[in-house]
């Protein structure tokens, strides 16, 4: 197990130095701020067409669940594409297995440490988003009470804790995708395949749940989740849809992640 | 692999129309609380406290023009309430989303106008004129 947290260490080292983790990570730290600012100067009205939109002006946490609902479409799987779809497919772009693995890491040590990298990374920028969008939405429109989604009116600090816990009702679809990304980067042994695949796969999804007529089997599309915390903010607090995405993610990761590890584990190096 | 992608294939065309999360009843029983709760606090910004959530008694009925049930922008609700010993009837029109949430748009006409004046002078947008709310959409969910 020291084997795959040394691994984890250098993983995590190595994706600070890349641009486009770097580039991430800014746009986590000053997108919220730059739309609050826009917001504020009257650049645009209110988005009214996402949920909350209709409210950022009148409570600081709207704007963060704003960006929220907002982020579920495309920037959470974009997130894990960034983070965890070129962790395996640059050790082959870089031609780089045959050193890694003639270290005394075993491939186990490997796999587990690049995906622990990916996870803590993951949820790293999960929170900084979070917090970024909840602080420049008190400073916009500071801790009036909040309208919550029966109409009620929900006081300012249970506000900001609701807010805080909807961020964190999204985490088992973030790592699903995340799975996605990893076995991607894995099987197709491309980091275009690892970055871009969970993106696209997102979008995929939406559209497929927004336009068609699927009924019941939209609660089996792994984009469904990203909307659980809805349930957190009507007035009878509804954690069904959290507890079925959970499962739903819990399945993904028991299905994808034994995959790549097992295509890793059986790889032939030495030929490559 | 492929065998299991197929009997996923399958089972989403034999499910595509075996029913949705969008339900009559949570859309009607969400619409009505949304709605009163946002009557009760607008009455109150305006400085009239004699109403209240029960007393108001709102009801909603509600249909697709399309007919059947399912997400849609098509969804017209007839909201009822007693207020003042008055009884209303608005008529909104609900666009559902597939997550259960709605956007409900009240008539330009005869509904609630789009500003309304409180105690202050202070002219703000009509928060019923046009408002979100959402349903628990999950499998086995009430109502």
């Amino acid at each position: 197990m020291s084997g795959a947290l040394v691994v984890l260490r250098w993983e995590l080292v190595k994706l600070g130095t890349q641009l486009r983790v770097r580039v991430v990570v800014l746009a986590c730290l000053l997108g919220p701020p730059a739309l609050a600012l826009g917001l504020g100067l009257r650049l645009s009205g209110p988005p009214v067409d996402t949920v909350y939109g209709r409210y950022v002006l009148d409570s600081g946490p709207a704007l963060s669940l704003l960006v929220l609902g907002f982020a579920g479409m495309w920037v959470l799987p974009l997130l894990a594409g960034v983070v965890a779809g070129d962790l395996f497919a640059s050790e082959d772009a870089a031609g780089t297995w045959k050193t890694v693995l003639t270290r005394d890491r075993s491939r186990d040590d490997l796999f587990v440490g690049k995906v622990l990298a990916a996870v803590t990374a993951v949820v790293a920028l999960l929170a900084l988003l979070a917090l970024s969008s909840l602080a420049a939405g008190l400073l916009l429109a500071g801790t009036r009470p909040l309208v919550g989604l029966s109409g009620q009116l929900i006081a300012p600090g249970r506000a900001v804790v609701l807010t805080l816990l909807s961020w964190l009702l999204v985490l088992p679809p973030l790592l699903g995708f995340t799975a996605v990304a990893v076995a991607l980067s894995v099987l197709t042994r491309s980091s275009v395949a690892g970055v871009a695949g969970p993106v696209l796969l997102g979008l995929l999804l939406q559209v497929l749940s927004l336009v068609g007529g699927l009924g019941l089997v939209r609660h089996a599309l792994l984009t469904t989740p990203f909307s659980a915390w809805h349930g957190l903010l009507t007035s009878r607090v509804a954690l069904g849809s959290f507890l079925q995405g959970a499962v739903l993610c819990a399945l993904h990761l028991a299905v994808l992640l034994p995959l790549a590890r097992r295509a890793l584990l059986r790889r032939d190096v030495a030929a490559a | 692999m492929q065998r299991a992608a197929g009997a996923l294939a399958l089972v989403a065309l034999l499910c595509a129309g075996c029913g949705s999360s969008v339900t009559r009843p949570r859309v009607e029983q969400a619409l009505a609380t949304t709605f009163t709760n946002l009557y009760v606090q607008q009455q109150e910004q305006a400085g009239r406290t004699e109403v209240s959530v029960p007393g108001l008694g709102t009801t909603a009925s509600c249909a697709r023009r399309s007919g059947g049930e399912g997400p849609g922008g098509d969804w017209a609700c007839r909201l009822q309430f007693t207020a003042y010993d008055t009884p209303t009837s608005w008529v909104y029109e609900l666009e559902v989303h597939p997550d259960g949430c709605f956007r409900a748009d009240g008539p330009p006409d005869a509904g609630p106008e789009a500003f309304v004046d409180e105690i202050t002078g202070a002219r703000t947008p009509n928060a019923l004129f046009q408002f979100d709310g959402c349903f628990d959409p999950s499998l086995g969910a009430r109502p």
